[in-house]
């Protein structure tokens, strides 16, 4: 039986601390506020594209508009730049609080209400926009793995396997999915820690 | 069957976790748990990563191309230096020390409704000629304080130029910031763009001048708000200067 205990774990969320990648992404955008758009922008976008496309198509359910969240985002975030001050606060919440705002205003605009639900009362959105980013975070903490890790971990957790049945799916000894079972939930934890998911 | 190894845990801490072990394999994990401190230890360490995992979003899959779309509208951006938001201890050399006294206290208003795109001459479809657009700005709680912007079209974006008189000397930890802002701009769910930043003078004056690449179109009202010095680029403040008509 797995344990569940996500209400635990994120109702236990301690003060972020700044890890290496705080550190690297601070550096990375005070260049792009100093005007570095062939080095540091491409380094800096590479890194949250993925979260802010997966934003996009998941709220507002149509490629289209996810496309220009991410770009309209990484234009303000271009124009607003040097305005940033590393002591503040982290990149991610510089460039996800523009993110924010935007795809709140793409799900506003009339001509994405076709694929939009009924209603729609602005703290359930927050609500939603937070439930999405931690889910795309945990998913590129996931996809941060190795891919042996990984792949032993999703499918111990979304089949009815047992750790013999894994083994025989992946034609891999038992001790090797033991051991790869264990070090894969160590490595999924620190690649959370490193997110700020978990403390 | 105990530990892995020299350092690690009972070999099936993880199955236990995953929820993979026969029930014959979890008694006997159990009964190992009741004696073992460290596998106690490193169970609640990772006791919260399987839920976690059912958390995980399906796999996100970026169009190919969207990395050179983004990339390329930012290098057509203007030069940095003209662009975005003169830093503050740039700001300050526009600060001119021209004209007039004391101040008001707390100015705030909002420009509202001065429809910088609107009215622009030309069919649908066709860029408007570039035509200078001169906004007057006063202070919405009625004081002394006033401003007038001159709004000029140029090759991807605009010039805006902004002289202010009478406007106190923003409190320390502050400054005054110039916004383009849409319609339905709300506190709530704000559609602005921030066009530069700048301090007055003691007399309360200050002349400043920009580029920006807003779209005038989508944000055609122009303001001045108070905003505290924290590294946060949305607007927080109050409104300081408003449209005139």
């Amino acid at each position: 039986m797995a344990v569940h205990a996500v209400e635990a774990v994120l109702g236990a969320r301690p003060a972020p601390q700044r890890s290496e990648q705080d550190r690297e992404e601070a550096t990375l955008l005070t260049a792009v506020g100093r005007g570095d758009r062939d080095r540091a922008m491409p380094e800096l976008y590479r890194r949250y594209e993925r979260r802010l496309f997966g934003l996009g198509i998941r709220l507002l359910g149509d490629a289209g508009l996810a496309e220009e969240l991410v770009q309209e985002t990484f234009l303000r975030v271009w124009r607003t730049a040097d305005r940033y001050d590393p002591a503040r606060g982290t990149v991610t919440a510089f460039v996800l609080s523009i993110a924010r705002r935007i795809a709140i205003d793409l799900w506003r605009r009339p001509s994405s209400r076709q694929v939009q639900p009924a209603g729609e009362p602005p703290a359930a959105l927050d609500e939603i926009i937070d439930r999405l980013l931690l889910q795309l975070d945990v998913r590129e903490a996931l996809d941060s793995l190795p891919a042996p890790q990984r792949e032993v971990l999703e499918l111990s957790y979304h089949s009815d396997l047992t750790q013999a049945e894994v083994a025989s799916r992946l034609g891999i000894p038992l001790g090797t999915v033991k051991s790869r079972a264990y070090h894969a939930l160590r490595a999924f934890r620190r690649a959370v820690d490193e997110r700020g998911i978990h403390g | 069957m105990a530990d892995a190894g020299p350092g690690l845990p009972h070999v099936d801490l993880g199955g236990y976790l995953l929820g993979g072990l026969t029930a014959r394999e979890r008694e006997a994990f159990e009964a190992h748990l009741a004696g073992c401190a460290s596998c106690r230890r490193e169970l609640e360490e990772l006791r919260g990563m399987p839920g976690l995992l059912g958390q995980a979003s399906e796999p996100v899959e970026v169009p190919a191309h969207l990395a050179s779309r983004v990339l390329g509208a930012i290098g057509r951006e203007p030069p940095s230096d003209t662009s975005r938001v003169v830093p503050l201890w740039r700001r300050r050399r526009w600060a001119s020390p021209w004209t007039l006294g004391a101040a008001a206290a707390v100015l705030i208003a909002f420009l509202a409704g001065v429809g910088l795109g609107r009215g622009l001459p030309g069919a649908p479809g066709v860029r408007p000629a570039p035509v200078a657009r001169t906004i007057h700005l006063a202070a919405t709680g009625g004081g002394a304080a006033s401003g007038v912007a001159t709004v000029t079209p140029r090759s991807g974006g605009s010039v805006i130029e902004l002289t202010v008189r009478d406007l106190p000397p923003p409190p320390p930890g502050t400054f005054y910031t110039c916004w383009l802002v849409a319609n339905d701009d709300t506190l709530q769910h704000q559609d602005r763009v921030s066009v530069g930043s700048f301090r007055t003078g003691p007399d309360g004056a200050a002349t400043v001048r920009w580029e920006t690449a807003a779209d005038l179109e989508r944000h055609p009202n122009l303001g001045v708000t108070l905003e505290p010095d924290n590294g946060n680029p949305l607007h927080q403040g109050p409104k300081v200067l408003s449209a005139t008509a």
